[in-house]
């Protein structure tokens, strides 16, 4: 036996030794991945379209512990297109921010204030646009905070943080109470405490007679 | 007189004398960096509410720790068998009746060690950064609340919340998974220090093959997809995935420290992934290094 391993060149023999090594450990390792996963210890990859808009040093930053510390850099970028009114950068950025965190509650909720507010009030104060364009825009980024706050509720299903900024943006921006009412109402599913000292108001609104907000 | 295949006592004392020997290479001295970027992170980190300030500053120390842990341990196990043979140690050592394997744990126990009390010693500077911090914010969020006549239950409501993104005990898991992946990168680079024909080699390959080792899921998803699934990237994949250790299973860290629930079924298993690792490479390591002439 001895002489088997110790006659020929020894590399060959530490190569059979790492492949076999590999294929024994590979579906122990995906099936580790996959409950990792299933704990949000591990993230998911992120999807083909974030991928390409990150550059390298993004891309490098989801390597070895520095996935945190990326996103929080980018968040300082955030503040500088919000403070330039670059909403389509910010929303960019934000996309990353989300891939390298999704399941960081905050940025959701940025993301979808940032979007469904902040831009939005942009929009009717923008002097380059007439009316019109500036009211399309205007929805527009109003959807563009609802689909970002819905995707937060997808990815964090408890959250009443954001389901509060996405009641917020049916009612202020879009006017619609009764989109609104309904998702208080899952808030107050969540957190009923929340709500005792207007449940009287809260009942009205959910039965139609009141279309204020809460 | 048959000696046996490993003796403990040999280990012991070519371990103990490795952590001297790091010691007197002044290797404790990258703690002061981590230092210095606990100080940095307090002052670069963009301002925000105390919890996000507290969330904030624990994944910069602890993506800190992380980083610093396998980057230190990759310089440190490079050094060692190099240096012993650059100095005539590995000689006098292997004159007298020690098994290269004996060496070689040795000095793979020896600079796990220190990178356990390195570990410890970050783990308990990080914690006591933010368990201060925390109790300063606890304070000045009370009397805030206080002053602004908010009830008792949801002051102790918001309080809670806060220290939930302080410090915690299961942080020392974080510290611990970094260790794990600390462990299998000094594996990795003792196998490549057997062959290398200098300590700088070692280096590059080793931080190369961590970086292949963290990113080829993610490039080879992303390359699948951009080449509609082709069979050749998928074979270079393939061959990656078998040949290099997947570093990333050992980033559970970050999971940890954004205050995800771990369970101990979990951590026993890439414990045991990491063991498996360090046992496979030290077998290799000896593989090669058993006939080497020094």
């Amino acid at each position: 036996m001895k002489t088997i391993f110790f006659s020929g060149p020894r590399w060959i023999w530490v190569l059979v030794f790492a492949v076999a090594f590999g294929f024994a450990r590979a579906p122990l390792e995906n099936r580790l991945t996959e409950r990792l996963q299933g704990a949000h210890l591990l993230p998911a990859l992120p999807e083909q379209q974030v991928m390409d808009q990150m550059r390298q040093s993004v891309l490098l930053g989801t390597l070895g512990g520095l996935r945190s510390l990326i996103s929080t850099f980018l968040g300082l970028k955030v503040y500088n297109h919000f403070a330039d009114r670059e909403w389509e950068e910010l929303l960019e950025t934000y996309e990353i921010i989300l891939a390298l965190e999704p399941r960081e509650e905050a940025h959701w909720d940025m993301a979808s204030w940032h979007l469904g507010y902040n831009a939005t009030a942009d929009m009717s104060k923008n002097p380059f646009l007439n009316e019109f364009e500036a009211e399309q825009r205007r929805i527009e980024f109003a959807w563009q905070g609802i689909r970002l706050a819905e995707r937060g509720i997808e990815a964090l299903p408890e959250s009443v943080k954001i389901r509060r900024r996405l009641a917020g943006i049916y009612e202020s921006r879009l006017k619609d109470n009764c989109a609104a009412a309904d998702i208080w109402g899952e808030i107050a599913i969540r957190r009923p405490a929340l709500f005792a000292p207007f449940s009287c108001l809260f009942s009205g609104a959910m039965s139609g007679e009141r279309t204020g907000s809460l | 007189m048959n000696r046996p295949l490993l003796s403990p006592a040999t280990v012991w004392v070519i371990g103990r004398a490795t952590v001297t020997q790091l010691i007197r290479m002044k290797a404790f001295y990258f703690i002061v960096g981590f230092l210095l970027l606990i100080v940095c992170s307090r002052a670069i980190l963009p301002p925000s509410s105390p919890a996000a300030d507290l969330m904030n500053l624990r994944k910069a120390v602890f993506g800190g720790i992380d980083v610093f842990a396998w980057l230190f341990t990759i310089i440190a196990t490079a050094l060692l068998i190099p240096k012993d043979i650059e100095d005539r140690t590995l000689y006098t050592i292997l004159a007298k009746p020690v098994r290269r394997g004996e060496y070689l744990l040795g000095k793979l126990f020896g600079v796990l060690s220190f990178i356990a009390m390195s570990l410890v010693i970050m783990f308990f500077v990080a914690s006591a950064v933010i368990a201060l911090l925390e109790g300063q914010y606890v304070a000045e969020e009370t009397a805030l609340m206080q002053e602004r006549g908010i009830s008792a239950e949801e002051i102790s409501s918001q309080l809670e919340f806060l220290k939930s993104q302080g410090f915690r005990w299961t942080l020392a898991l974080a510290a611990f998974v970094s260790f794990l992946k600390a462990s299998v990168v000094a594996a990795v680079t003792m196998f490549l220090s057997t062959f290398a024909t200098s300590s700088l080699f070692s280096i590059i390959v080793s931080v190369v093959l961590f970086l292949i080792g963290h990113a080829h899921s993610l490039v080879s998803s992303y390359y699948a997809y951009q080449t509609e699934d082709s069979p050749f990237v998928a074979s270079i994949s393939g061959i990656m995935k078998i040949l290099i250790p997947d570093y990333r299973i050992f980033s559970s860290s970050e999971g940890i420290v954004a205050g995800e629930t771990v369970t101990g079924a979990l951590m026993l298993q890439t414990g045991a992934l990491a063991g498996g690792y360090v046992f496979v490479f030290y077998l290799l390591s000896l593989f090669v290094f058993v006939d080497k002439e020094c």
